[in-house]
């Protein structure tokens, strides 16, 4: 049987798209069944695929340097990408801090906010830095296919993932395309 | 009317003159996607969704008119790309995320990007900040969800006259504005609504309707509108888990307004706040006592012989006859009924008329829908418009001549013309009455005073102050009243109001939104009003408890 290979990863998201990749329930277990192979998943917990992987997933938006490398390291060993969900596809719900800078940004969510005393913005290493705007998936790595909804709901990730499995294009028609 | 012969797609069509290509196009069953084109708007070819090819040119269907000898093509791999391109640049101009738009399922935009597959941004998206204005008490205009399709400034210039919406600046900085920048609760505005209804995105939504859309749709019940006797066609919207009105849309397709709805038809019905009578209750002693709702029939009976009752114009033709019924010639109205003179015009013939001339009405406050009709074509000089003895009102910025009475009394003596001025008014004082009735050249055009007036002077009720041992009153308006010690005072009403407070017997009937009725509009025709909500379990269906007090047979 031909498998297809596939790892998944979320950034600046709220794993809403990852509860409705799951909400696919038994079918996820049927599309393994058509040689679907998870990889490198939330689900598996495994962090970095192997090299050659046929398709990654992308939730989330990129919103700091640390979401900037996994989407560029998914990107080199995935041959195609999938962007799930608004935030991968448009940037989404994040990009409403593109009206600000990433100074006031922290300013208001760590120091003005009313309840907290005496706070200070969190300057840990480990932390991503926050870019200046949040960036949807596309505009940092070259995108192959475009799942947009908030979440898409488990249909939709079902009808993609069943053609890619069965040897078609998936194509995303009226009834398929959901932006909220 | 001359005909034009053109081919669409390669079907040979033959339109009126004057058609657009869109016209023709849906004549044929062949669907051109449009955004900012409304059917109740003059077409402005803004948006360039509707883009086709006539050889080639590209032209915007929704203004082109269809000519002699053109070969359109509505769908190509051009024009689908154009057409994908500008969906996008409409969506990146501002910030178009449905997630957290409250029109989301019942956007125009967001149906157009599944229509024409849109499943990512092109282009970077939005980064201006645009202005989020609540200062109006109804509607919120939020500009960042705006593409400046100019359908509200259509709505509130050529549809209903108010001349409030504009634009100003030019590209990206372009931006709706009322009164050249005032704040649109500041503004001129009279809160008729219309921009918020033809709206295609969630820039302008209602406060009230915020985020209670269905996604399924709401439920939409098309009845008349029982403010006022003009009765015009609405569409109230409810979400069907609900039992509440969420809103209420003009019908386009319904008279004598077309649409057109005023702040009192499409807000102050939904926001009028009464305290409501949670049970009927009986005066016992010094205290009120509450009744079961069964036992309403032996107390009313033993109270009702002699008994006269006073009605509001709130009461439906139904109600009124039984009243009429059981009370027999005792049935009086709470206000005057009769025209001073009767009408000789339509509400439709404010579309023609040469002068129009309003005596004593701030229109816009009572009758709206009357007051745009008259303003969109004073306007734009279609129709002179003279104000007599007016009060400072919306209506006075408008060109208009402004006389006293006696001033337009004695403009019009020598007028000899035929049907030269039509007028609109209330009360007229007797010596105005027997000016104008014998003047030549005049239509006039009466505005009762209450949504029922018709019906009352139709029955036979006549105006009269309460007097009597026993008064019932009915209604929901009820103006005050000198009523003397020791009268018995029945109130049936929907809700408190002065008159509960004295009232020996309280009787909670149902409202607007949940009988059914019908009405004599002001043009005497009659119109039906269909329930909407379920009412509350105390409410007194009227028409019923009348029915079981009537005699039997």
């Amino acid at each position: 049987m031909k498998t297809i290979t596939m790892a998944s990863t979320w950034c600046e998201g709220c794993s809403g798209c990852h509860m409705s990749f799951l909400d696919m329930d038994e079918r996820l277990v049927e599309l393994i069944g058509k040689g679907l192979v998870l990889t490198a998943t939330p689900i598996t917990d495994l962090k970095i695929p192997p090299m050659g992987t046929d398709l990654g997933i992308i939730e989330g938006a990129v919103a700091t340097d640390h979401h900037m490398e996994d989407v560029k390291e998914l990107r080199h060993r995935c041959k195609m990408i999938v962007a799930l969900g608004d935030c991968a596809v448009f940037g989404g719900i994040n990009t409403m801090r593109n009206y600000f800078t990433v100074d006031e940004l922290l300013h208001r969510g760590y120091v003005t906010t009313e309840s907290t005393v005496n706070g200070t913005p969190p300057t840990s290493n480990e932390l991503g830095k926050l870019l200046p705007k949040v960036l949807s998936v596309h505009e940092v790595v070259k995108v192959d296919f475009f799942i947009p909804g908030c979440p898409p709901p488990a249909n939709v990730i079902y009808h993609v993932l069943n053609e890619l499995v069965e040897g078609r294009v998936p194509r995303l028609t009226q009834d398929l395309l959901y932006y909220d | 009317m001359s005909k034009v012969k053109l081919r669409i797609n390669g079907i040979d069509v033959e339109t009126e003159l004057g058609k657009t290509i869109l016209e023709a196009a849906q004549g044929l069953g062949i669907f051109i996607p449009t955004l900012c084109h409304h059917e109740a708007l003059i077409p402005r070819g803004a948006c360039r969704m509707c883009i086709v090819e006539d050889k080639g040119r590209l032209k915007a269907a929704c203004t082109m008119p269809a000519e002699n000898g053109m070969d359109i093509i509505t769908d190509s791999p051009r024009i689908q790309h154009i057409r994908e391109t500008t969906i996008q640049m409409i969506f990146t101009s501002r910030n178009h995320y449905c997630m957290y738009c409250e029109v989301s399922g019942d956007c125009e935009l967001q149906d157009l990007g599944y229509k024409l597959g849109m499943d990512h941004f092109n282009f970077a998206t939005y980064e201006n900040r645009y202005p989020v204005d609540t200062t109006h008490p109804y509607i919120i205009f939020e500009h960042n969800r705006c593409i400046l399709c100019g359908r509200c400034v259509r709505a509130c210039t050529d549809l209903t006259g108010h001349y409030v919406l504009t634009e100003r600046s030019r590209g990206v900085k372009t931006l709706i504005v009322a009164d050249i920048e005032s704040p649109l609760g500041r503004s001129s505005c009279v809160s008729c609504g219309a921009c918020v209804q033809v709206c295609p995105t969630g820039a302008l939504i209602e406060k009230r309707a915020a985020y209670q859309r269905n996604r399924e749709k709401n439920e939409q019940i098309k009845t008349v509108c029982d403010m006022c006797p003009v009765g015009c066609g609405i569409e109230i919207h409810k979400n069907p888990g609900t039992n509440s009105v969420i809103k209420i849309h003009g019908d386009w397709h319904a008279g004598p307004t077309n649409g057109l709805l005023c702040k009192n038809g499409r807000y102050l019905s939904l926001y009028e706040e009464h305290q409501v009578i949670s049970s009927p209750r009986m005066r016992r002693g010094t205290s009120m006592k509450e009744i079961k709702a069964g036992d309403l029939e032996g107390v009313i009976k033993e109270k009702i012989n002699g008994a006269a009752a006073y009605v509001d114009g709130s009461l439906s033709n139904e109600e009124l006859s039984q009243i009429k019924d059981l009370f027999g010639e005792k049935v009086y109205s709470l206000r005057p009924v009769n025209a001073p003179i009767p009408s000789t015009a339509r509400i439709e013939d404010l579309n023609t008329a040469g002068t129009i001339v309003v005596f004593r009405l701030d229109l816009d406050a009572q009758y709206g829908a009357l007051g745009s009709l008259i303003k969109r074509r004073v306007a734009t000089n279609e129709a002179g418009l003279i104000l007599v003895d007016a009060s400072e009102n919306t209506f006075s910025k408008l060109p208009a001549k402004r006389l006293g009475s006696f001033e337009f009394l004695a403009d019009i003596k020598g007028l000899t013309g035929t049907n030269d001025y039509l007028l609109v008014y209330q009360d007229l004082e007797d010596k105005e009455r027997a000016a104008l009735s014998s003047q030549q050249g005049m239509r006039f055009l009466w505005l009762p005073p209450e949504t029922n007036t018709f019906g009352l002077a139709k029955l036979g009720i006549e105006h009269a102050a309460p007097k009597g041992k026993a008064l019932f009153f009915f209604g929901k308006d009820i103006p005050e009243v000198a009523i003397e010690d020791g009268t018995f005072v029945a109130c049936f009403s929907p809700h408190e109001n002065r008159l509960t407070r004295r009232a020996d017997l309280v009787v909670p009937i149902r409202d607007g939104f949940e009988r059914e009725g019908t009405f004599y509009n002001l043009e005497g025709e009659i119109v039906r009003r269909v329930p909407v909500l379920t009412p509350g379990p105390d409410r007194i269906d009227l028409k019923e408890l009348l029915v079981r007090m009537l005699p039997k047979g």
